[in-house]
């Protein structure tokens, strides 16, 4: 959807009192990939979500999406300037209709839109995930799964650049998976870059083009799917992880 | 009643150091059940012991030993109040009335507060530092010390722990005295040698008022560490076990009236377990049936619905008792006979005297309930397994579940017990001040300041809290220029502070650091 | 006037209870239209529907502020309170403000100025608070304002040499009419009037885009924050617009329109808790809700005063008294509190919820479009996810 996509982290650092739950992370996304990022259980993956999208802000380091700094800036901010996230527990606002939660980002986004405008688009967007007969439902009587392809749906009406999708596939039904397959395809296909944290490694192998590996909240390995697989360091996070356990 | 120079003395040579052998062999006891990381030297919990025991009697041996993490923060505590008197009376000698340097300190105070606090959190991290509290200190050492405190944290970026923190405030707290010295240079209490009199009446007052405060926040506390909820009908509750009392004593004394055939007035300190009975049951039958349900996961929006629903029982309360006792006010009689304890007058130069020094005998009183009940409290709550199982909720609800607690029946015995507290120390007021149904609105603004002040759900929070609180009160009060403005804005000062501490650091003095 | 959800209005099922919904608005609105003229109504009742329509803006602003934006407030009495001594202390002594050359004379200010500078100041003083508020979250926020609107009402107290302490402040009377039955007309069709006009400006907020970001920072901040609602903007936003509404209320109320003089003990925590009560009994989440639970529970708890419920009916004991006389009068608010508690418990969106949602048609609108459904709808293996 978007031309330009350039995000850059360049050593971004988080800590939290005396543990590092960051540390000096670099990495940057200048095509519409798909890119996985995954890591043990703590390695630092939803912080590092937080630090992009604005809920945290890095002890260190900065962040550039599209040529505007944007670590420290508000979390709509950030939206604003083209980075969506999804939660890793789904956050829909659950005493508001299907259709207002995908108008809330709709509207935030294209304030100068006509409203029947976005209420085409986003009956398109409910129609592709095949929940467009809640429409009118409120968010609240929606099953795990629906709540999930909802959240996705709302992504897609902010025009994002970039997307990070935290867990898309956790606690989902298998034909409801085969749906988010489908979304991510059609995503990727439209031009967006997207970050996809998962621990379904079935998942993230069959669908990335690239791997970013985390550990102990610092980047271990970053590249092709088939190379990172037999990086010593990756099994070796990944194996000394389950001696711990 | 008078208690004369020489008993004074008698007691201090003979109950002072029989508590202070009892703490040097009692405190060392503190380790015996702790991990090894957790330990107190053995000769810190002998001298903190021996000092307890001197100054305190049983009461500071006791505290100690239940609560042993505040030895340091007493200790502190104690040293920064001293040195903080000590240096403003001196500097009220030497600095002219009139000098401008007051409006300096005015000025001056927010501007660096604002700049250290905008400028320190940055550079910690740039630097990568930790910056916990970093805010907060800048700000309450820009406010004390001005750009020094930027010069102190800017090149080796200290950890800010709870010590910088009181420390800082004692700055703080110091500087205001010092600036309100200047100006009221006539003030009791600036003028010295009368003021260290004045100040140790309003802060003796404060202590003893304070600890029923403490007693009625520890019941807040209590609740909110358990089930995460600030109930909002906690000073309707206290009102109400002041009610109880009232007419527990009225009916029962006419009851036995009646049988004897003679006058009979029974004690108010019996009102205190029939009002505790009473409201421990009412609490426990609102929290099964309208708490409940939120537990269960049965109501949405379970935040707001705990506001609404404990305030609105508050209302429930406040309006029906309102309906049976009236508007009028209404006092029972008085605990004892003793109309006040005095410190006399102790003349040790010709420029230097010392007292007198008066507490109203049933305050006093109240004072002892107040601590007995939270010794009593706290005991409960470390000795017991139920006290026990109630602090595990507190801290790790599932965890708690999988060992065999029950976490409903102690979000009941939370509310109630929490409740119990806040009617028990109404019971123990209720001699004192004239009591009215809108009585606990006053009071559980009070009671939020303290819990705020000592961090939700701390318990050695709400006492230190407490403490704090009715010492602000009195001394400002006693303080205040215009005495009926001071009296009038008596619950304003607690306030302000409480405003402070919410917008600055609202976790409190003693709470959970949260990530 | 839009009273129904925007998006569905589009949609045709249920638009013949809609269209009965705004029938009986009108017919209310007639009726309050014509009551004054009832020649058998006392001036006593036009005073009780005059508190009635105050206390009506007051319930549906803190509707809006706590039902809608999600902002536990108990500071709206208390900007009720600075509308009305501003506005007070104004047209008394003036004020002066050197450096910007503003001087103004207590001869000079009209009450419609007094009342216009009052509200402004509410505004500014709800910017300063909304902006504080910021850092925090539900019970917080509660006590945070719980201490700001009690701060408010000691200084008012205490202060007595400019607000007249307990004994209240005197505002410019806002009508001067001598002649009292045409005096409390005029008052009374000026606060229906007010009523009308501030209802009317938070519908327009509620139903446009700004309304459903408020609902959205209410359901979840983060969230919101996350799909691009600038979240600071709306929520100090949502405090001037409320304070000023009920600055102005006030304010004007307190114009010899309603009262005579602003007192401290209205601003005490319990008045605050009485608001609260109404909105939560006809329904927080509903400005017209809220509005009209104001109004019924003000005319019942005013009707209440002198009942006498006398047991058993008719029936005399031996020595010719009453069996059991109750008078209500005492026990109104304690029975009107449990009406509040039994609505939180059983009826969340408040007793007059069924009838709201029965005229927004939103059965008929839910029956039209899940008719489409996939057999995994239901499947309990998703619904683990849920999460509330």
């Amino acid at each position: 959807m978007s031309s330009a996509i350039h995000l850059e982290l360049n050593n971004v650092s988080k800590r939290f009192g005396g543990n590092q739950a960051v540390d000096h992370v670099s990495f940057s996304v200048t095509k519409p990939e798909l890119i996985g990022l995954i890591g043990p259980n703590g390695a630092g993956k939803t912080t590092l979500t937080n630090l992009m999208s604005g809920m945290l802000k890095p002890s260190s380091g900065t962040i550039y999406l599209n040529g505007r700094r944007i670590d420290g800036l508000a979390p709509y901010d950030v939206t604003r300037a083209g980075l969506g996230r999804t939660f890793q527990i789904t956050r829909a606002l659950s005493r508001m209709t299907v259709m207002e939660n995908m108008m809330v980002p709709g509207l935030a986004l294209h304030p100068g839109m006509q409203q029947a405008e976005l209420e085409e688009r986003a009956h398109e967007i409910l129609d592709l995930l095949t929940i467009d007969h809640l429409t009118y439902e409120y968010s609240r009587a929606l099953s795990g799964g629906q709540r999930k392809l909802l959240e996705l749906g709302r992504l897609l009406m902010l025009d994002p650049a970039v997307v990070i999708l935290d867990e898309p596939f956790a606690g989902v039904h298998p034909r409801l998976q085969e749906t988010i397959y489908g979304y991510i395809h059609r995503v990727h296909d439209d031009g967006t870059a997207i970050i996809l944290i998962s621990h379904d490694m079935g998942a993230v192998f069959e669908l990335s083009e690239r791997l970013i590996v985390l550990n102990y909240g610092a980047l271990i390995a970053d590249g092709a799917p088939q190379q990172v697989k037999n990086d010593p360091a990756v099994i070796d996070a990944y194996l000394g992880h389950d001696e711990d356990d | 009643m008078v208690i004369e120079d020489t008993l004074f003395i008698l007691w201090l040579m003979v109950a002072g150091p029989l508590w202070a052998t009892v703490g040097l062999f009692v405190m060392p006891g503190v380790n015996q059940d702790q991990p090894k990381e957790d330990q107190i030297s053995k000769t810190t919990l002998q001298i903190a012991g021996v000092i307890g025991g001197f100054a305190l009697g049983p009461i500071g041996v006791a505290l100690l030993y239940f609560e042993p993490a505040m030895i340091r923060r007493t200790t502190m505590m104690v040293g920064v109040i001293v040195t903080v008197f000590a240096t403003s009376q001196v500097l009220v000698r030497v600095v002219d009335p009139n000098l401008p340097s007051a409006l300096w300190l005015i000025l001056a105070g927010p501007l660096w507060a604002a700049i250290a606090a905008y400028i320190l959190p940055r550079h910690y991290r740039e630097l990568e530092a930790d910056d916990q509290n970093v805010l907060t200190a800048a700000a309450l050492g820009g406010f004390a010390i001005g750009p020094l405190i930027i010069g102190l944290m800017w090149k080796s970026t200290p950890k800010i722990n709870r010590d910088w923190m009181i420390t800082l405030g004692s700055l703080g707290a110091w500087q205001i005295y010092t600036l309100f010295a200047i100006q009221n240079p006539d003030n009791p209490c600036v003028l010295a040698p009368f003021s260290l009199t004045y100040l140790t009446q309003q802060t003796a007052n404060g202590v003893v008022i304070g600890s029923i405060y403490s007693l009625m926040a520890v019941g807040l506390t209590l609740i909110y560490s358990v089930q995460g909820i600030v109930s909002f009908a906690h000073g309707q509750l206290y009102m109400v076990g002041g009610y109880f009392s009232f007419y527990f004593l009225l009916h029962g004394g006419n009851v036995l009236s009646d049988l004897t055939g003679t006058e009979v007035s029974i004690n108010p300190i019996w009102g205190i377990p029939v009002a505790a009975v009473i409201v421990f049951v009412m609490g426990a039958l609102f929290e099964r049936t309208f708490l409940k349900p939120m537990h269960e996961g049965l109501i949405e929006r379970a935040a707001e619905y705990a506001i609404l629903i404990t305030f609105g029982f508050g209302f429930v309360i406040e309006y029906t008792t309102l309906a049976v006792a009236g508007p009028f006010p209404q006092r029972t009689d008085r605990f004892i006979e003793i109309r006040r304890f005095t410190l006399q007058r102790t003349t040790i130069t010709e420029d230097f005297a010392f007292g007198p020094i008066n507490i109203i005998g049933d305050r006093a009183f109240a004072m002892v309930v107040g601590i007995v009940l939270i010794f009593a409290l706290l005991y409960f709550l470390q000795r017991t397994w139920t006290g026990r199982a109630l602090r595990a909720t507190s801290q790790d609800r599932q965890a708690a579940a999988v060992t065999g607690i029950n976490p409903t029946n102690m979000n009941t015995l939370s509310f109630a017990l929490g409740s119990m507290l806040a009617a028990m120390s109404g019971a123990a007021l209720i001699p004192i001040f004239a009591w009215v149904p809108w009585v606990g609105a006053e009071m559980v603004g009070r009671s939020y300041v303290i819990v705020v002040l000592g961090g939700l759900g701390s318990v050695p929070g709400a006492l230190f809290g407490g403490i704090i609180v009715g010492i602000v009160e009195a001394l400002g009060a006693g303080c205040h220029p215009d005495p009926s403005r001071g009296a009038a804005y008596k619950e304003a000062f607690a306030l302000v502070i409480f405003a402070l501490v919410l917008l600055l650091k609202p976790t409190g003095l003693f709470g959970r650091e949260h990530n | 006037m839009a009273v129904f959800n925007r998006f569905e209005t589009a949609i045709d099922a249920g638009i013949g209870r809609r269209r009965l919904g705004y029938l009986l608005l009108g017919l209310v609105l007639l009726f309050f239209l014509w009551f004054p003229n009832d020649a058998s109504q006392s001036n006593y009742a036009k005073t009780v529907f005059i508190s009635g329509f105050f206390y009506a803006i007051m319930a549906s602003s803190w509707a809006l502020l706590a039902g809608i934006a999600g902002q536990f407030s108990f500071g709206h009495m208390a900007f009720m309170g600075i509308g009305a001594y501003v506005a007070g202390l104004i047209a008394r002594d003036g004020f002066i403000i050197a450096g910007l050359g503003i001087q103004i004379t207590p001869e000079s200010i009209s009450a419609i100025g007094a009342i216009i500078v009052g509200t402004v100041v509410a505004g500014l003083v709800g910017l300063v608070i909304g902006w504080l508020l910021l850092r925090l979250r539900a019970a917080y926020l509660a006590l945070f304002t719980i201490a700001f609107a009690e701060l408010f009402r000691i200084a008012m107290l205490t202060e007595y040499d400019y607000t007249g302490g307990s004994n209240g402040l005197s505002l410019r009377p806002l009508i001067e009419v001598a002649e009292v039955d045409t005096a409390r007309q005029i008052e009374y069709y000026l606060m229906f009037a007010l009523l009308i006009v501030c209802l009317l400006l938070m519908y327009r907020v509620v139903n446009s885009p700004i309304g459903m970001f408020l609902r959205a920072m209410r359901e979840d901040e983060d969230a919101a924050s996350a799909l691009g609602v600038n979240v600071v903007r709306y929520k100090i936003l949502v405090f001037v617009f409320t304070s000023m509404i009920v600055g102005l209320a006030g304010a004007i109320f307190y114009s010899d329109v309603g009262s005579e003089r602003i007192i401290p003990e209205q601003l005490e925590v319990l008045q605050m808790s009485l608001i609260i009560a109404y909105a939560v009994i006809g329904g927080m989440e509903s400005l017209i809700g809220a509005a009209a639970g104001a109004f019924i529970s003000r005319y019942m708890l005013e009707a209440m005063r002198e009942v006498v419920i006398t047991l058993p009916f008719g029936l005399t004991m031996a020595d010719g008294s009453d069996a059991f006389t109750w008078e209500t009068g005492a026990w109104r608010f304690a029975l009107f509190g449990l009406v509040m508690v039994f609505t939180l418990r059983y009826m969340r969106n408040g007793l007059l919820y069924p009838i709201i949602n029965w005229f927004s048609g939103r059965d008929l609108v839910m029956k039209k479009t899940v008719s489409k459904r996939h057999d995994w709808d239901d499947d309990p293996a998703q619904l683990e996810g849920r999460d509330e």
